[in-house]
């Protein structure tokens, strides 16, 4: 401890340092139980927390790589199937190609010629038949209504000419 | 005392040392300003576009859709020329380890893909090179068996296979100079793949992709990727029809090999009333699928015996006259062909009639010159009909000079002589006033010799439409060979109507010019053109290639057949030119009319065209043979009578147990049936003797001699002057008794 020894106006040894006072306080144990008991589920929780959001990021980046796999699994199906497909239509016009060569009509007229032996056809081989410069075409006669169709048609010039008269 | 030091320090004024040093500090500050201030204006402003295009280049990839070029397709939605994937093959020489793998990429890939050994290795020892093409435009089953190969020897780190196109033409040489082809780059070289390249390419597609600093792709979160589809190109509908296009080439090409046609040979079949282009054949030829093979044995022979650039030189030469498309691009001298114009002038200005009168004497004095008639010794006296029948020269150069230098013009001009017809194909010749006479040249000498067609040239596409006008009433049309348009998916973006450029002669003249012409082929210079039931009409030329001749002292000619059926109802024009034929007779009425003739007899009937026979051609038409094996003679004998058909019977049984010709087969009239009766007598035979040269007499009673029968083709109604040219068997062949031998006739008439 500072002794004043001087003359000055300010006795500074009271704000040296000072040891603490020990004041032995009496433990309140059920107190130290519940905050134990709270600490320990709150730690609980916070590490269950810790664990689900790691969980959750751990689950959205497993999607986001699944997700991101199946897409480039995905883009090289399409690719390969474009290509297939290029391959195929490329392999139809190679083949139909071959198959225009091997059926054009140079090609049929030599074979019918020189291995099947045929001919074309000679104007002998066709039959011509003679027919009539017009065509004509016979109608049946109504035989049985044509007295009735006459006086309708007597009548009604009758009437349209009386209408006619009287107009 | 320090504080008055440093008052006095913070007072002190500048020296005018540190003023000049802050000037100049800012002078530089100023002019740096100024310049990075400049610069940057003539970036952002001026240069803007430019910097904005580098920028996207260095942020942006962009890769290149290629389009799918069109399909040709003939008259019949025939394919005529289309294209498909291919695979090109590129080597990257740097990553070859060692020797013997070199080795082993020449030795297996020469035999693979069908390459030159020591070029390959030679490609091998470029170690520098990562792109070294291989072989180019391979397909599917050698693409499959190179992946293969490359897997199993591990050298995917060597070997590219990038996609390419391919132009395939499945018919081969059909039509391949009108056609044309395309270069290793897709485009459209010659014939209508240039014409209509626009058309039928396409417009390439781009796929555009942000990349990094370093060139590689984004994150995927920042990727960018834009795709703008390829445009595929449109098809084209041809008005060609592929199966009258082969039997025009078959005939030419046969008719150039006979006559041994040192500047090939043209043929075309237009629709007369629309202008269509139904056939148009050129030999010899090329196959598009290979364009730079010579074809023309001859000329590779003598390219074979150069060496050096002299040989380069003969093979750009031959590959480039054999893509000629000879009937719009080749000028020849029409000879007596044109006389049909002349006529046509005659008739419609009304200064001759058909009963008009001539007296050829063997040739005419013009102006102190003598010009020779064909017939030297003169066709005596003829009428206007007979003159363009017989083909008579005087008579021609009196109606010329009658019909005068200004009205002979003016229908040279209506004709379209004059000018391009404007069809829509690549490398029409162009037309100028150095190949014909123009109205103040036509002094009376040169109007004599271009009334019968000589000392004037015009295309074969110029010469068959002034023949379709004759033909259709009078009407020039425009000719085309693109009749539709369709985009990718089928639908018709284009439809081409036929043009009428104008009305050269009336319709009466053309119905009046149009018997003539076919009394021509009935009886007349033209009559190796006849085809029973189709009343062909038409006009040969032989005209002298006399610019050539004068300068090379030759005396070679062209030969031609221009012509139309049915007469009475015009619809399908034919023109045929053998350029310079080497054989010793080279009238067109004696090479170019047959050739007319088997082509339109084929091409006619396939056209729907119906054939309409007199009652002379039907008494005179052939017979089908009857059936009468297993028959007893006596009734065999009574049917074959009843046909107008003779028999003869070999052995001494009553049953008929084989007979010749068989049933169905195609028998002369009053041809001999041999019936054969005993098992033991069934194998007669005899020889077939030689009828060429002979006439049709002569012919038949060889025939008969031999016990043969004979069928005749390619005989008018009168034949007695016709002489045999081929035969389908063999002179000394054995064959059984009563076999029909198919004989060909021609006339020989020395009519030009």
């Amino acid at each position: 401890m500072a002794v004043n020894r001087g003359t000055e106006a300010y006795d500074l040894s009271l704000f040296e340092a000072r040891p603490a006072k020990v004041v032995s306080l009496k433990a309140n144990k059920k107190l130290e139980k519940e905050q134990q008991r709270r600490r320990a589920i709150q730690s609980f929780l916070n590490t269950l927390a810790t664990i689900c959001v790691a969980a959750l990021v751990l689950v959205v980046v497993g999607m986001l790589i699944v997700s991101r796999v199946k897409m480039v699994e995905l883009d090289d199906q399409i690719n390969d199937l474009q290509k297939r497909i290029t391959i195929l239509q490329s392999e139809k016009i190679r083949l139909s190609d071959e198959l225009s060569s091997k059926t054009s009509i140079k090609s049929v007229e030599e074979y019918a010629h020189n291995v099947l032996g045929m001919q074309k056809i000679e104007s002998s081989q066709i039959q011509y038949i003679e027919s009539e410069n017009s065509d004509k075409a016979e109608v049946a006669e109504d035989k049985n209504s044509s007295f009735l169709k006459a006086l309708g048609s007597a009548i009604e010039k009758f009437f349209t000419q009386l209408a006619y008269l009287f107009e | 005392m320090a504080k008055k030091a440093g008052t006095k320090a913070t007072t002190k004024a500048p020296t005018r040392q540190m003023w000049k040093r802050s000037m100049a500090v800012l002078a530089i500050l100023v002019i740096c300003w100024v310049g990075v201030t400049g610069k940057l204006s003539v970036i952002q402003i001026a240069e803007a576009d430019f910097w904005r295009e580098k920028a996207v280049e260095q942020q942006m990839s962009d890769s290149i859709i290629s389009p799918k070029r069109g399909t040709i397709y003939d008259a019949k939605m025939t394919v005529l020329a289309q294209s498909a994937t291919v695979w090109t093959v590129i080597m990257s020489p740097n990553n070859i380890k060692d020797e013997e793998t070199r080795v082993k990429i020449a030795d297996d890939l020469s035999k693979l893909l069908d390459v030159d050994r020591d070029k390959l290795y030679q490609k091998t020892l470029k170690t520098k090179s990562q792109y070294e093409i291989v072989k180019a435009k391979i397909e599917y089953p050698l693409r499959n068996a190179l992946s293969q190969w490359i897997q199993e020897n591990k050298l995917v780190g060597v070997f590219r296979i990038i996609e390419d196109y391919k132009r395939y033409y499945p018919l081969n040489n059909l039509a391949s100079a009108v056609l044309g082809f395309t270069g290793t780059d897709n485009n459209g070289l010659y014939g209508l793949e240039a014409y209509y390249e626009k058309t039928l390419a396409g417009k390439p597609g781009r796929i555009v992709t942000a990349k990094n600093g370093w060139g590689d792709d984004l994150d995927i979160e920042l990727r960018f990727e834009k795709t703008i589809g390829a445009q595929d190109g449109n098809s084209l509908v041809l008005t060609i029809d592929s199966a009258v296009q082969y039997y025009a080439e078959k005939y030419l090409e046969i008719a150039v090999k006979e006559t041994g046609c040192t500047n090939r040979g043209a043929v075309i079949v237009m629709d007369v009333n629309t202008g269509a282009i139904i056939a148009m054949a050129t030999k010899g030829d090329f196959d598009p699928n290979d364009p730079m093979t010579i074809t023309n044995p001859d000329t590779l022979a003598k390219i074979a015996l150069l060496s050096g650039d002299e040989k380069s030189a003969a093979l750009k030469k031959a590959r480039e006259e054999q893509w000629v498309n000879k009937p719009i691009s080749d000028y020849y001298d029409p000879g007596s062909v044109f006389k049909t114009f002349t006529a046509s002038m005659a008739l419609e200005e009304g200064l001759f009639t058909e009963s008009s009168h001539f007296y050829c004497r063997g040739g005419l004095k013009v102006n102190d010159r003598y010009i020779k008639c064909h017939k030297t010794t003169g066709h005596g006296s003829l009428d206007f009909a007979g003159a363009l029948s017989q083909s008579c020269n005087p008579a021609f150069m009196e109606i010329g000079q009658k019909i005068g230098a200004s009205l002979f013009f003016k229908y040279f001009v209506g004709f379209g002589f004059t000018e391009r017809t404007g069809i829509d194909m690549l490398s029409e010749s162009k037309v100028t006033d150095v190949l014909y006479f123009s109205e103040k040249q036509l002094n009376i000498l040169n109007l004599s010799v271009a009334s019968f067609g000589q000392n004037f040239k015009v295309t074969p596409i110029q010469m068959i439409t002034a023949m379709a006008a004759v033909a259709n009433g009078g009407k020039l049309m425009k000719p085309y060979v693109v009749q539709q348009i369709l985009d990718s998916n089928g639908n018709v973006i284009s439809n081409t109507e036929p043009v009428v450029k104008r009305q050269v002669i009336s319709e009466n003249t053309s119905k009046r010019i149009s018997k003539m012409l076919a009394d021509s082929v009935n009886g007349g210079g033209a009559k190796n053109a006849y085809i029973p039931g189709y009343r062909m009409a038409g006009k040969t030329g032989t005209s002298e290639k006399t610019d050539k001749n004068v300068a090379n002292k030759t005396k070679d000619v062209v030969a031609s057949f221009a012509g139309f059926a049915p007469a009475d109802n015009p619809k399908y024009a034919i023109l045929v030119m053998l350029d310079e034929p080497q054989t010793a007779i080279r009238y067109g009425g004696t090479i170019a009319a047959p050739v007319a003739q088997k082509i339109m007899s084929e091409a006619l009937p396939y056209l729907g065209v119906e054939p309409a026979y007199t009652e002379e051609e039907k008494a005179a038409m052939d017979r089908t043979t009857p059936d009468v094996t297993g028959k007893k003679v006596s009734v065999a004998q009574n049917m074959l009578a009843n046909s107008n058909l003779k028999y003869q019977v070999v052995g001494n049984g009553d049953t008929v147990l084989k007979q010749v010709p068989e049933k169905g087969e195609t028998i002369p009239k009053n041809g001999t049936v041999v019936l054969y009766t005993e098992e033991g007598k069934l194998s007669q035979t005899t020889i077939v003797p030689d009828f060429r040269g002979k006439t049709m007499n002569q012919a038949n009673i060889a025939a008969a001699n031999a016990k043969l029968n004979l069928q005749i083709s390619g005989l008018g109604i009168n034949s007695s002057d016709a002489k045999a040219e081929s035969q389908s068997i063999e002179p000394g062949k054995e064959v059984p008794l009563g076999t029909v031998v198919k004989v060909s006739f021609v006339y020989h008439d020395q009519i030009e």
